[in-house]
């Protein structure tokens, strides 16, 4: 008799359908959120490439009619900071000349001191906590 | 526990671990407790251009301070920053790594996602946030495209609400980094703790609110200390996106201070303000360190 | 014999990987039945299969004549208790044991009353306001078996409850287990690997392997006439010897070794060829048994282990490392030659190809 019944009974696993309330929440709220977070990277490189008239007519979420990677280039090599004309370049040069000795100054402190207080705090709070 | 055997004394217990730890404390005291002691002292004074410790004036600059709109202003501004970026953050980076936990498709897409924005610099973000928010360019004028010409949405011109344009930038920024803490934290959670709370029959919503939450209390507080950071470096965001203006709209203290010292040629009324900007997190922190190391003791 | 929980042609895979494979499984009302096997043998899968944790992937779960496949683990009348307790540690034992029933919104009085009884039967009405990081391993896992009695259920699924737990108490919480499974009277499935546990728990004991189980039979059955080579192997310690030999005309024979399988009664009459003749330790006589003994032989000893109740040396018969276990401390040392003896009848004949017991 079990038998009989069981054809049309639940067996295997539950049916779910892609497309739930939940699932739609769910994906939904992330996508949506997700055009919050993206739209200021789509306004960077979209402005990126558009020539100087071009940015002064239309809005920033536009496409560019004429890519241009004119900025980038200037960016690069000629942009003007202060008084010398270099670009990022210079500045990136600058940057990882600071950057590399810093981090290697920065890690050591740290790992010295995150060993210190590792050790410090597991011997103290040994007492602490029943292991 | 082999170790309650031998019990070290006092000194000579973890000496390597003291010895370590020295240069972090020597750095710590000479410039910080150093640096603050000598910046209070100097707030008493009428410094002007160069640090004046003869000229002492009691507490004349804090007189004048407190006296002045933009400080007050700027107060104001940091407040309503500091509590909504707090409870947003907050809010959003849980629920964003909630529902990242769910086991959904395309995870990582979502993380990176959420997470670029904090590894820009405010400068970028402020920049990027004043052409979307731009009448002309940004969002009014996109939707005024659309059709709905009387569509208004301008809160960098507008005095009232300035400063919550920015929390917008502010909040784009950070609580990616947030959720990503909060993520780390929920998957750090037992897996049999979810089972358990299945079992008993309890909705995923009163999972989370009644028994992981709790749980994650450690996180919460590591997430405090990262969105309190933010709120200090909002002097960037401010500058990049409306340096200070409508007016004197989103002036906020750190801005105050920094104008103080180098342009207004004002040492001691910019101390003065560091001095209170200080006296403010002190005040936050003490009763907050309090509760959470005094308390263990007791309980 | 009415079902308490039945699982039928039961199938889970995670992706491509099968953890359980056609399994079926009766389990009778009352019934304390052990699931035994080695690591990663899907005994938890099981577990959380039948629990509703776990989505089956194919197959039909009953639990009290009730088809619970697509029902969800809080109507299944299941309680269920981890290896590592689940307890929630923000909340005190009583809001631990309480919580799942407040969320039925059950009224407070039942709850009062059964959070007191569970309390009562688990002995930990002192601790009832503490909070779990405040207990020790035995009172947390009390707390966690609690949680599983307030609900009421029918069916309990134990996860290794005992393993977190040094061998002392886990010997002590034992007994409680048995005992509050003859007051209770309630079906339980436990899982575990401690062979221990599952020969004084069980009534019936499914030894497991790659998620097949091997041989579902009462302990001693288990023990006596374990059904192939595998499971005469996993159960017992130190484990079965086999030797390795041909069965002909009712005698085996490994190398210089043979003896005639008189009393022992084979599967199918008749059958010979290679196979291996497998012996507890623990059912070699020595000394003056040896006289009585059907079979009867001089080996040599290469290492001693006393421990204490009984000691264990490490024999040698046809090649093959041969474990005896001797009563009390024997005075015996390595490079000893040892006069043993055992009953063919109480040993087990597998097929050298299939395993299978002959
Ligand atoms: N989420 C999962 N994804 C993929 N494979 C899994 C998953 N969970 C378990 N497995 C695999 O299923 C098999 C059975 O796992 P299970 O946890 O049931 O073992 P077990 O018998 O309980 O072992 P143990 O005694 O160590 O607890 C293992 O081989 C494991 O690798
Ligand atoms: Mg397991």
């Amino acid at each position: 008799m079990a038998d009989l019944t069981a054809a049309s009974e639940p067996r295997g696993p539950k049916p779910r359908r892609s497309l739930s309330p939940t699932n739609i929440m769910l994906y939904g709220t992330l996508l949506l959120v997700s055009v919050y977070y993206l739209l200021p990277l789509y306004v960077m490189i979209v402005t990126s490439l558009k020539g100087m008239p071009e940015i002064r007519l239309g809005n920033v979420f536009s496409p560019p009619v004429e890519v241009t990677f004119e900025p980038w280039v200037k960016a690069w090599a000629e942009a003007c900071t202060g008084i010398n004309c270099e670009g990022l370049s210079r500045g990136f040069w600058n940057s990882v000349a600071i950057l590399i000795p810093s981090v290697f100054v920065s890690i050591s402190v740290a790992s010295v001191s995150g060993y210190a207080l590792a050790n410090w705090r597991f011997k103290g709070s040994e007492t602490f906590l029943p292991s | 526990m082999a170790d309650t055997a031998r019990k070290p004394n006092g000194l000579t217990r973890n000496l390597t671990a003291k010895i370590a730890s020295v240069p972090m404390i020597a750095t710590a005291l000479v410039i910080f407790i150093g640096c603050t002691a000598w910046t209070i002292y100097h707030s008493f004074t009428r410094s002007r251009l160069l640090p004046a410790p003869d000229k002492w004036v009691g507490l004349d600059q804090y007189e004048r301070l407190w006296n002045t709109r933009r400080w007050l202003v700027s107060i104001e501004n940091l407040a309503i920053y500091g509590i909504c970026s707090l409870i947003l953050s907050l809010v959003i980076g849980f629920t964003l790594a909630a529902l990242l936990d769910r086991k959904i498709r395309g995870e990582n897409v979502f993380r990176t996602i959420f997470l670029y924005p904090f590894a820009l610099s405010f400068i970028v973000t402020g920049l990027a946030w004043q052409w979307i928010l731009n009448p002309d360019f940004g969002i009014q004028s996109v939707v005024q495209g659309w059709g709905w010409e009387s569509f208004a949405f301008d809160p960098l011109n507008n005095r009232e609400i300035a400063i919550y344009g920015i929390l917008i930038a502010g909040i784009w920024q950070g609580s990616g980094f947030v959720m990503v803490l909060m993520l780390a934290g929920l998957r750090g959670i037992d897996e049999e703790i979810w089972k358990a709370a299945r079992v008993d029959g309890i909705p995923t919503w009163k999972t989370y609110i009644f028994v992981i939450i709790p749980m994650m209390r450690p996180v919460f507080v590591t997430a405090l200390v990262i969105i309190a950071s933010g709120i200090i470096k909002v002097y960037d965001l401010v500058v990049a996106q409306t340096s200070g203006g409508p007016g004197i709209a989103t002036e906020v203290p750190a801005k105050y201070v920094i104008e103080k010292m180098f342009q207004s040629q004002n040492l001691g009324q910019g101390f003065a303000a560091s001095t209170m900007m200080l006296l403010s997190v002190l005040v936050v922190l003490i009763p907050w360190a309090y509760l959470e190391f005094g308390g263990k003791r007791r309980g | 014999m009415s079902h308490s929980v039945e699982i039928k042609n039961l199938d889970l895979s995670f992706g491509a990987i099968d953890v359980l494979k056609n399994l079926n499984l009766d389990i009778a009302e009352g019934e304390f039945l052990v699931l035994l096997g080695s690591s990663g043998c899907g005994k938890s899968t099981l577990l959380n299969c039948i629990a509703g944790l776990l989505e089956i992937t194919d197959g039909q779960i009953f639990i009290k004549g009730r088809n619970v496949t697509w029902a969800e683990p809080s109507e299944r009348g299941i309680g269920m208790v981890f290896q590592s307790y689940a307890l929630y540690p923000q909340m005190t034992v009583e809001g631990n044991l309480s919580f799942g029933l407040k969320n039925a919104r059950m009224p407070k009085d039942e709850i009062a009353s059964r959070v007191a009884r569970a309390a009562e039967i688990l002995q930990i009405e002192p601790l009832l306001k503490r909070k779990p990081g405040a207990l020790s391993g035995g009172q947390r896992q009390r707390v966690a078996i609690g949680r599983a009695l307030v609900r009421d259920v029918d069916v309990f699924l134990f996860d290794e409850p005992l393993s977190n737990l040094d061998a002392k108490l886990r010997a002590d919480l034992r007994v409680e287990l048995k005992q509050l499974h003859a007051r209770l009277g309630n079906t339980m499935i436990y899982v575990t690997h401690d062979q221990v546990e599952a020969m004084t728990l069980a009534d019936r004991i499914a030894i497991m392997k790659d998620g097949i189980i091997q041989q579902l039979a009462p302990p001693s059955e288990i023990y006596n006439r374990p059904v192939n080579k595998y499971v005469a192997d996993f159960i017992g310690s130190p484990s079965m010897n086999f030797l390795e030999g041909t069965l002909e005309n009712g005698s085996f024979s490994a190398g210089a070794v043979s003896f005639p399988m008189l009393g022992y009664a084979l599967e199918r009459e008749g059958v010979s060829g290679q196979a291996s003749f497998g012996i507890r330790p623990e059912h070699i006589v020595t000394g003056e048994a040896v006289a009585t003994a059907p079979v009867q032989l001089d080996v040599p000893v290469s290492v001693v282990e006393p421990l204490g109740a009984d000691t264990l040396a490490l024999a040698s018969v046809a090649d093959t490392p041969f474990w005896v276990r001797l009563e009390g401390e024997a005075t015996l040392k390595a490079g000893d030659t040892l006069r043993i003896g055992f009953d063919p009848a109480r040993g087990s004949l597998f097929d050298a190809v299939d395993e299978t017991r002959l």
